[in-house]
């Protein structure tokens, strides 16, 4: 026999390492365990959090649908999609904030601009404690400002617009602006959160901070637990919130894969969706549904301007007639589909042209142009000498339905699909002829239209860096940037939607509504905020939402 | 081979891995930066060139690549490999978190697809040839042409969505505030099932094959006839002379096929959205965070190079014939 002793312990130790792992495997979700026992649990001065009984007009838990945003301090929450912000945003406060009529005010209980339009001052709540006891100050905001100068709040909100801000009194602070600006109430102080000096003066590694006290606010909400490896968030209530009873006791997002079947096997109570086959068959099942209002989203092309084709806007012009973008948006998302305005500024907003050039799907009006154009019919019904590829960071059935439709005229349209970095580097390097985008923050301010085009933007929101070359437009999205008079800005802006109509810079394909599905039987508060939350977001979680204000 | 021609070897491999490690992530198009500003599920995001200048800066990106990778060398011999540009954390840190739930699930894989597949792979062999065998044998092929992730799939399909028998995804049920530890083990355990039998039925049939060629070869041996003709029962047979001798040569090969589980799941993770390592990787990718990326690749090259080092050293001691080959080397 071959066996020796020795033999059988070597034989074992694969056996062991197997043992091995799954012990460790035991061992890290032991620490993970203690990890959340020893949650970030700031230390509130009255002690604890109370658990009490939900009243009359409480509800105990509303869990709702969303995927990992980070870790929620002002500095660490991820900046990819809407996600982060608002969880931070239920922790710590801004000076004013928007509820379903519009700005409102928060941490700011009101405040007078100047005749110049340079100086707002703001008169601030008083008798508010941060999380910790301490008392909120106007030490704190003009701290905040000085802070995010040489800490970037990595979020948006143009902190460059403030020339200075300084303490008036204890609760009075002066923000001094460079220059006239209109979206300062909405997408500055709306936008940007107010920090406890007493914790962020001895930060100096803000992105890396993770003491408890990083999430130290004023807000509505206290973090009860964040699970870091599944990114999933547990709120509970503050129950000494300066601006009212909140009424919702906990909050939790969850990171359901598949949102409508975990809505059905009610792992979840409210999620927002896109499809709106998928809202119908929910609304059967007995869930109520809210739809954004205003819309504010866009699916749209971006056409690279340097193309020596393309650069015609002839052609531009062409493809707007050669795709039926009324039926592409009802295939794709069903419901009442909204046709992309060509001046880029959903229908359902308050900014919208109604005056503004549209392209109706006119097939043979697009023909004729290409034409014209020179890009003649081959035999085989294509204009061999204008093939187009189009680039797509996600699955796009829209590139494909629009490939159909333009090969109905006889342009031969390439998909690229690649990642969402690649597609970025691409639109930075201008190496592309068309890119689709879809992304929301077109329901707020229109000075979005003023960031995209004039190269601000360091993003696929608009060719990055490469500025829309007309003169006219450039100096119009200044005049109405500084512009406080709203009804000669809105004048200013349906000018500039003229012009991108006219010359389609970006063709805006339809603008898609999100749906929100609830039980109005388990929370009743929900509402549309006006103009989106903060910049334009057409979500529902908004802590207004939350609380009996005034109560 | 000497062994110090095998150490060698081993370390030209890890230095070869450390350069591409580097590398490789930033051959890829577009950054961290990129990847925030180009949308995807989430849509685009506004950022300022200021607010981009800043981010560049945080992560030393603006630096030359001959900097960053003096860094990262620096790095290297402490086990700090920085930041996580999307956790915001050591990346330490993250991997830690994750990398017990893929232990679990493949521990648990490994462990299970060994005992099953040996097993019915030795019963199989015993019954060659004939029928039952051939029948098994034909069940097998088809499993093992079964992608990983259909099999995943389908189990995800029939048992949690249509039965509900099992949860959707994740790896715990989000904030069950367990009383009992023992409350806690059994959600783990409902969430873990499915993606330690995917992963099991998935390797099971390589474990089958494997011992069943072994054991037919075995069988034909002559100390096997031998020990049949002096009266041993059929029983004692298989287990003491059969299985012995065969399941020797296969424990390299199913050590080494560890490291394989390891990139199965990958794809696991992701079709049960398990948070492990596998799906920690796969983000990491998409988000260009190459810190992470540098972790998570030194972390699993590692792994692969110390199973295959342990195949290495005991290789000889269990393959009798390779011993003789080795005599008067003292390994």
């Amino acid at each position: 026999m071959f066996f020796s002793e020795k033999f059988y312990i070597k034989s074992i130790l694969a056996i062991l390492i197997i043992c091995l792992a799954v012990l460790t495997a035991g061992c890290g979700m032991q620490k993970n365990a203690e990890q959340v026992d020893s949650s970030e649990q700031p230390i509130t001065a009255a002690g604890e959090v109370s658990i009490a009984q939900p009243a009359a007009n409480e509800v105990k838990q509303i869990r709702i649908a969303w995927g990992n945003s980070g870790y929620p301090s002002p500095f660490a929450f991820s900046a990819s999609g809407p996600g982060g912000f608002l969880r931070n945003s239920f922790l710590f406060d801004t000076l004013t904030w928007k509820d379903e009529h519009g700005v409102i005010p928060w941490l700011a209980k009101s405040w007078s601009v100047s005749d110049s339009g340079l100086e707002y001052t703001f008169e601030l709540e008083q008798g508010v404690k941060w999380h910790d006891g301490e008392q909120f100050t106007a030490d704190d905001v003009v701290f905040s400002f000085e802070y995010y100068k040489s800490h970037p709040f990595m979020w948006t909100g143009d902190i460059s617009q403030i020339k200075s801000v300084a303490r008036v009194g204890d609760h009075e602070v002066q923000f001094t602006l460079n220059n006239k600006y209109a979206p300062f109430l909405t997408d500055l102080v709306g936008i940007v959160p107010i920090l406890p000096k007493h914790v962020w003066e001895q930060v100096d590694k803000p992105l890396e901070f993770r003491d408890s006290s990083a999430l130290v606010g004023t807000g509505p909400y206290i973090l009860k637990e964040y699970d870091e490896k599944a990114g999933q968030y547990l709120y509970t209530a503050n129950d000494s919130y300066f601006k009212g009873k909140v009424r919702v006791r906990e909050v939790a997002y969850i990171n359901a894969q598949n949102k409508v079947l975990s809505l059905q096997k009610n792992e979840i109570d409210a999620t927002m969706v896109l499809n709106y086959a998928e809202v119908e068959q929910m609304v059967k099942e007995g869930f109520d549904v809210i739809k954004s209002a205003p819309t504010g989203s866009a699916l749209r092309v971006t056409f690279n301007l340097e193309h020596p084709q393309l650069k015609d806007k002839r052609l531009r012009q062409a493809l707007a007639y050669a795709v039926d973008r009324e039926e592409m948006a009802s295939k794709i998302t069903g419901g009442e589909p909204m046709v992309g305005n060509a001046g880029i500024i959903p229908p359902d907003s308050p900014w919208y042209n109604t005056q503004v050039k549209q392209y109706e799907y006119d097939p043979s009006k697009a023909e004729r142009i290409l034409d014209e154009l020179g890009y003649t019919k081959k035999a085989n019904g294509l204009r061999e000498d204008l093939k187009l590829n189009v680039m797509v960071s996600s699955t796009s059935p829209e590139a494909q339905v629009m490939q159909e439709m333009l090969k109905k005229v006889g342009v031969i349209l390439n998909i690229q699909q690649v990642d969402s970095a690649t597609f970025s580097a691409a639109m930075g390097e201008n190496k592309y002829d068309m890119a689709v985008t879809g992304h929301i923050g077109l329901s707020g301010d229109p000075d979005y239209l003023r960031l995209w085009f004039l190269g601000q933007a360091s993003n696929s929101l608009a060719a990055r860096g490469k500025q829309f070359d007309h003169k006219e437009f450039q100096q119009l999205a200044v005049m109405q940037m500084t512009e406080l008079d709203a009804p000669r800005r809105k004048e200013i802006v349906s000018e500039m939607q003229d012009i991108l109509a006219e010359e389609l810079p970006t063709l805006v394909l339809y603008h898609r509504p999100f749906y929100f599905l609830h039980k109005q039987s388990q929370y009743d508060g929900w509402f549309n905020t006006a103009g989106g939350i903060a910049d334009g977001i057409p979500l529902w979680d908004n802590k207004a939402a939350f609380i009996d204000v005034g109560n | 081979m000497s062994a110090t021609k095998q150490a060698l070897t081993y370390m030209a491999v890890l230095v070869f891995v450390v350069l591409i490690n580097f590398w490789l992530p930033r051959l890829l198009p577009g950054g961290p930066v990129e990847y925030l500003t180009g949308g995807g599920e989430e849509g685009v995001i506004f950022l300022s060139e200021v607010q981009k200048q800043a981010m560049l800066e945080y992560y030393h990106l603006n630096d030359s690549l001959w900097i960053q990778f003096m860094t990262y060398i620096q790095g290297l011999f402490i086990f700090d490999f920085g930041l996580s540009f999307t956790y915001k954390a050591p990346v330490f840190e993250v991997i830690v978190t994750h990398l017990p739930w893929t232990l679990l699930i493949v521990g648990a894989a490994t462990a299970l697809s060994m005992i099953i597949g040996l097993t019915i792979g030795l019963w199989s062999a015993w019954k060659y040839p004939g029928r039952k065998d051939r029948s098994i044998f034909m069940v097998m092929l088809g499993f093992s042409a079964v992608p990983e992730f259909l099999i995943g799939m389908l189990l995800l399909i029939g048992l949690s969505v249509k039965a509900g028998a099992f949860p959707l995804s994740g790896a715990e049920s989000p904030f069950a505030q367990a009383e009992h530890w023992l409350g806690r083990v059994i959600d783990i355990g409902k969430h873990a099932f499915l993606p330690i039998a995917t992963l099991t039925i998935g390797n099971l049939a390589g474990m089958y094959l494997l011992m069943r060629n072994e054991a037919i070869r075995v069988r034909q041996d002559t100390y096997v006839e031998f020990a049949a003709a002096k009266g041993i029962r059929e029983r004692a047979v298989l287990w003491r002379h059969v299985a012995r001798n065969s399941a020797l040569p296969l424990v390299t090969v199913i050590v080494t096929r560890i490291g394989g589980m390891l990139a199965g799941s990958v794809l696991v993770e992701t079709v049960f959205s398990y948070p492990g390592i596998g799906k920690l990787l796969q983000e990491a990718i998409l988000a260009r965070d190459y810190p992470l990326l540098h972790g998570l690749f030194l972390m699993m090259t590692l792994f692969v190079l110390c199973l295959n080092l342990l195949a290495d050293l005991i290789y000889p001691r269990l393959d009798p014939r390779i011993r003789v080959a080795k005599k008067g080397e003292t390994a």
